[in-house]
């Protein structure tokens, strides 16, 4: 009661000013964060620190008076362990004593010396003049989090500033009774960096090829497909091993051949040697047999011959389990003392499970 | 066990390797190959191959439909168009070629006089000439350049041979064999117009019983030889200038019954399909044609026309045993590639 009296008394004498109440600086939410400021107690209270509030109209000792007058409401509930407001007051008295203090600095002060005490919570506030009135901004916050749980503003006569501060008190303290279980901000998500998919995969692709040599005289191109099946990662994370089939149909030039196509089994070793976020770049070499069929307009022939291809592949991932490939190759097939050589280019899908 | 697995490392790259060389082969094969022909007489249709230039061996193309009893295929010196004689219809069928597939397609077809035996081209390609057997005459046509056609270039000319079976062409002479005369009858060709007119020294008079059955000239340079497989089995041979020949000519023995001769390209051989005798009478041939006998050879039954190309290759038609043989041909002996099987009574070959 004696704190109503001050307060009315500081009111009536106070000089007028008007300042503004800024947002929370988000360092706050990087100190070191309590128990939370929430109404699971769990055996332990949640520590609240009820701060002196920040005055700029009526006396200065008012803002200790309103976090007392704040603290016993809360002391009365029982709910949240109150920190001692004389060693608050003591704390905060050099603070509010700087006749330069901003409202910024106020504020973050304040929540350092609450994440000093280890608090759950805070109330802090500040009383000025706006016009006839007297403009009340009152918070209250989540230390951890910096956010905001209960704010009031707003302009009252000053024979009604005693009744409004009660209803403040009750509440903050009311809050406490429907508050969610747990009022503590979601720690901010660190980008890590994205690990080297491993294990197995599945791959298909459309292939493009271009012959040199005497198959060049009969065939300009080839097209076909493929579909690849390997492992990633089992002897190093950026070595991988894999079985490869490819079909490819080859274009004639002109009636000197009908068709000519090959079927073929590889076997492939990789190593990525290179890796961005979502980029990766492999080099492949593949080892296999091809068998195939040569239909010209004057001979035929069943085929089969040992194929050879060094490929560098790049994928690009889309999510963990699908990615696009390219892939540009060199392929060579030893036909006795001949060597036939072909440029070739795929285009696919990755998929990993 | 180790040498087991060596072995069979061995047989596998050995086996891969030979895939390989054949499977480059047979591309080769497709790319290289060049076409070859063969009437079929009974048949009526014309049997296509394509020769390969380094093996010599045939693939079998299938057949293509001909006049009646066709009897005599000529290809052009560009080989994009066929000339098939047909001597039941009394025509000429053209046929185009192609170069790619190597097959023939039926392009036109030109009236004959009755009877007609071959065809000889002009060597400017402009003209064509066709010796009917009983007119005794020569067909003139002009060869259309895109096309093959062959248009007539107005009457038949009298050959005064009787009968007239055989003719052949060197610059702007035509020669023709004459059974009755025992004689080679000489025509200049206008390079103009494509008419022909008798030469000034018209006839040749062979000896007696040299009765040619056919006649084949070769020309290397300026040295131009003709020769004549006759019925009692000789094959003469005589240069052809000065003109008329000094006579008597030079007679060489053969098998029986000589029905064709065959010249390589270089004219360093000729080979002489004995018909009655089922061999081949081998000569080799000097810097002016001139042969000198160098053995006969085996062969098939009722050996027939016979071709000699640049490759070295000789393909034989054998109407016995409805074939045509493939030989290689090595100084002046000959080694059997292979026999591949061809319509009925065959007759003629012609390749490009």
């Amino acid at each position: 009661m004696k704190y109503s009296l001050i307060f009315l008394i500081f009111l009536a004498s106070a000089p007028l000013l008007a300042q503004a109440t800024p947002a929370l600086p988000t360092s706050v939410a990087n100190l070191e964060p309590p128990k939370g400021c929430t109404a699971e107690l769990q055996g332990n209270r949640p520590k609240i620190y009820i701060a002196n509030f920040y005055v700029t109209y009526g006396k200065k000792d008012m803002g200790k008076a309103i976090g007392d007058f704040i603290a016993e409401k809360f002391e009365a509930d029982g709910r949240l362990e109150v920190i001692s407001r004389s060693m608050i007051n003591e704390e905060m008295k050099t603070l509010l004593s700087n006749k330069k203090l901003k409202p910024e600095k106020y504020l973050a002060q304040t929540l350092a010396y609450a994440a000093g005490k280890n608090a759950d919570c805070v109330v802090f506030g500040r009383i000025s003049k706006n016009k006839s009135k007297v403009s009340f901004l009152v918070r209250m916050a989540a230390v951890e989090s910096g956010e905001n749980l209960r704010k009031v503003d707003t302009d009252i006569e000053v024979n009604e500033a005693l009744k409004f501060l009660e209803t403040v008190g009750d509440s903050f303290v009311t809050y406490f009774k429907t508050a969610p279980p747990k009022v503590i901000a979601q720690p901010v998500e660190k980008e890590e960096p994205r690990a080297k998919p491993k294990g197995f995969y599945a791959a298909a692709s459309g292939i493009g090829l271009m012959p040199y040599g005497f198959v060049k005289n009969g065939f300009n191109y080839a097209a076909g497909g493929s579909a690849e099946f390997g492992h990633k990662g089992k002897l190093h994370k950026d070595i991988f091993f894999g079985l490869n089939l490819e079909y490819l149909h080859y274009i004639p030039k002109d009636e000197t051949f009908v068709s000519l196509y090959g079927a073929a089994s590889y076997g492939l070793a990789g190593y990525e040697y290179l890796t961005y976020d979502w980029l990766h770049f492999q080099l492949v070499l593949y080892g296999g047999y091809q068998f195939g069929r040569l239909v010209g307009a004057v001979e035929a022939i069943n085929y089969g011959y040992g194929m050879f291809m060094a490929g560098t592949r790049a994928v690009i991932d889309f999510n963990n389990k699908f990615s696009l490939t390219l892939e540009p190759r060199y392929v060579l097939a030893i036909a006795g003392s001949t060597m036939i050589h072909s440029a070739a280019a795929s285009v696919g899908a990755l998929w990993r499970f | 066990m180790r040498t087991m697995r060596i072995y069979t490392l061995l047989v596998g790259l050995t086996l891969l390797l030979a895939a390989c060389t054949s499977y480059e082969d047979a591309f080769n094969r497709n790319l290289d190959s060049t076409g070859l022909y063969v009437t079929n007489s009974s048949s009526n249709t014309i049997s296509q191959f394509a020769a390969d230039p380094k093996s010599g061996i045939l693939n079998d193309l299938g057949t293509v439909a001909a006049g009646t009893t066709p009897v005599y295929v000529a290809v052009n010196a560009a080989g994009t168009f066929a000339y098939v004689v047909n001597s039941g219809s009394n025509d000429v069928y053209v046929y185009s070629i192609n170069k790619k597939t190597r097959k023939l397609a039926f392009a036109s077809s030109v009236a004959t006089g009755t009877l007609p035996r071959m065809i000889a081209l002009h060597s400017g390609g402009k003209f064509a000439y066709v010796v009917n057997e009983t007119d005794n005459d020569i067909s003139r046509y002009s060869i259309d350049a895109t096309t093959g056609a062959l248009t007539s270039l107005g009457a038949d000319e009298p050959t005064t041979a009787n009968p007239s079976r055989a003719l052949a062409i060197t610059g702007n002479l035509l020669y023709v064999a004459d059974a009755g005369a025992i004689a080679v009858k000489l025509f200049n060709i206008d390079a103009a117009t494509g008419g022909i007119t008798p030469h000034g020294t018209p006839s040749a008079a062979l000896d007696t019983g040299e009765v040619p059955t056919s006649i084949v000239i070769s020309t290397v340079g300026s040295s131009t030889a003709l020769y004549l497989p006759c019925a009692n089995n000789t094959l003469v041979y005589f240069a052809g200038s000065p003109w008329p020949p000094t006579l008597p000519t030079t007679e060489f023995s053969v098998g029986a019954t000589p029905v064709a001769v065959a010249t390589n390209p270089s004219r360093t051989v000729a080979i002489v399909s004995n018909s009655g005798d089922a061999n081949l009478s081998l000569f080799t041939l000097n810097s002016v044609g001139a042969p000198t006998a160098a053995g006969t050879i085996s062969t098939c039954t009722t050996p027939g026309q016979m071709l000699i190309n640049s490759s070295g290759f000789g393909y034989l038609v054998c109407n016995g045993d409805n074939t045509v043989r493939a030989y290689t041909l090595s100084g002046a002996s000959l080694s059997l590639i292979n026999s591949y099987p061809v319509g009925t009574a065959p007759t003629s070959v012609a390749a490009y």
